[in-house]
């Protein structure tokens, strides 16, 4: 099945609650990383931009494909 | 919630021995004297205790700052009838509404036209400052295409000022002898953060000896006017950044979106809804004797203690997941323009709420 090119399944784009408070110092202050009002909001590293994770891009790179082994492609 | 349960129990461990401290504190028979209120107490010790030694991992695994507000807004509407929400509804909607599109414009436009700042940081400071602090900046920063350092400039204004607000808005109060539902309402438009709205309303109301009537209109204001508008505040955004700054952008248009009104309702209202409609459904079927007798003291007064004690937890973890040397400094245009909308909210919130609406907050 072909992966969907968009930035929930990019190595560039963060929305985990975590991992956004480590991103964002100071953003664990009201833990507004975990609120539903956030949705699926993420900060892609590469643009240093907010995006969701239905948003696309041509620098899109799998996060799958650069983990996986030498000669292997999900 | 992803997190090792091993590390909650113990630092949850921690903060409830710590809030035992802070009740013990507040029942001081002098407390009063000294505004020794708890949700102070358990803000300040927190704050205390994060800026001046390091908070280990295992204790940040407790630090759930928006589980413990939602579950005691929840609670909170176990004691909330249901007749209030829809009666009060249309007025902390009205007011709310009023405010918010007031100071979102303010501080939009000194932010763009008097300070020159991006229009983009613009929009998230505005949103921040005027619908629901870093949450609302969060809701619009995908629609609005936010970069990395216009979050970091809300996040230190929302969290500077929603702390300034704890403190000054509770003391405004009392000095001005507002009555609790007014002050209530009055901070339901001032403040930022439910968390932050709720420490200064509870202060408030014990200060005014009625926390009930505080908590009940910051409710109405800030989670039935404010809140749950969210999702549309971003669709908003979403086609002014697509029709207005950037008609060319087609991946920009598929950030218009309707359906990110319900991927962005706050879900605990919901809760909020259920537990008022269930409690309110159940106690009429009720005589009055019985609700007195029985209801109140071995139902709903539980739920307000373990309310109380919820909203401990959660003022204790902003303290102690506040560290001052984590915010990013602020440029001066940004300041001014937030702090521009801080005072006009504040103002336009007063004069709303003790004049033109006062009657009714009042009576909350």
């Amino acid at each position: 099945m072909e992966t969907v090119r968009e930035c929930k399944t990019c190595t560039y784009f963060i929305n985990h609650p975590h991992a956004l408070e480590q991103a964002l110092p100071g953003f664990s202050a009201l833990s507004s990383a975990r609120g539903s009002v956030r949705a699926d909001t993420g900060l892609c590293q590469l643009k240093e931009t907010f995006y969701v994770a239905r948003d696309s891009c041509t620098d899109y790179q799998n996060k799958m494909l650069k983990n996986a082994p030498p000669g292997k492609t999900p | 919630m992803g997190i090792a349960l091993w590390h909650f129990l113990r630092g949850f461990t921690l903060l409830y021995f710590l809030s035992v401290i802070i009740f013990a504190v507040g029942g001081w028979a002098h407390a009063e004297n000294y505004n020794l209120e708890p949700p102070l107490v358990a803000l300040l010790l927190g704050l205390l205790i994060a800026n001046t030694m390091t908070i280990p991992p295992w204790l940040q695994s407790a630090l759930r700052v928006e589980y413990y507000v939602k579950l005691g807004i929840i609670l909170l509407g176990a004691t909330f009838p249901i007749t209030l929400i829809a009666s009060a509804g249309a007025v902390a909607i009205g007011q709310a509404s009023f405010i918010s599109i007031i100071t979102c414009v303010t501080i939009y436009f000194s932010a763009t036209r008097l300070f020159y700042l991006d229009r983009r940081q613009a929009a998230v400071l505005s949103v921040g400052g005027s619908v629901c602090g870093v949450s609302g900046a969060m809701a619009i920063a995908a629609a609005v295409g936010a970069k990395k350092e216009h979050i970091y400039s809300t996040v230190t204004l929302v969290v500077i000022w929603a702390l300034v607000m704890i403190v000054a808005l509770p003391f405004a109060a009392q000095q001005l002898q507002l009555p609790p539902g007014i002050a209530g309402a009055w901070i339901g438009t001032s403040e930022f953060a439910d968390a932050a709205g709720f420490a200064a309303a509870s202060t408030v109301g014990k200060m005014a000896g009625n926390e009930e009537s505080a908590i009940k209109a910051f409710t109405l204001m800030k989670v039935i006017g404010r809140d749950i508008w969210i999702g549309l505040w971003s669709l908003i955004w979403a086609i002014i950044a697509t029709t207005v700054w950037n008609k060319t952008d087609q991946k920009r248009k598929k950030g218009v979106d309707k359906g990110e009104i319900w991927r962005r309702f706050p879900k605990f209202v919901i809760g909020f809804f259920l537990a008022s409609l269930t409690i309110s459904l159940y106690t009429t079927t009720q005589d009055s004797q019985t609700f007195e007798t029985v209801i109140k003291p071995e139902l709903l007064a539980p739920l307000g203690a373990l309310r109380s004690w919820t909203f401990i937890f959660c003022f204790l973890s902003i303290g102690l997941s506040t560290r001052f040397g984590d915010l990013k400094k602020v440029g001066g245009g940004a300041f001014s323009a937030f702090t521009l909308g801080v005072i006009v909210n504040v103002i336009l919130g007063f004069i709303l709420s003790v004049y033109i609406f006062g009657n009714y907050w009042a009576q909350i």
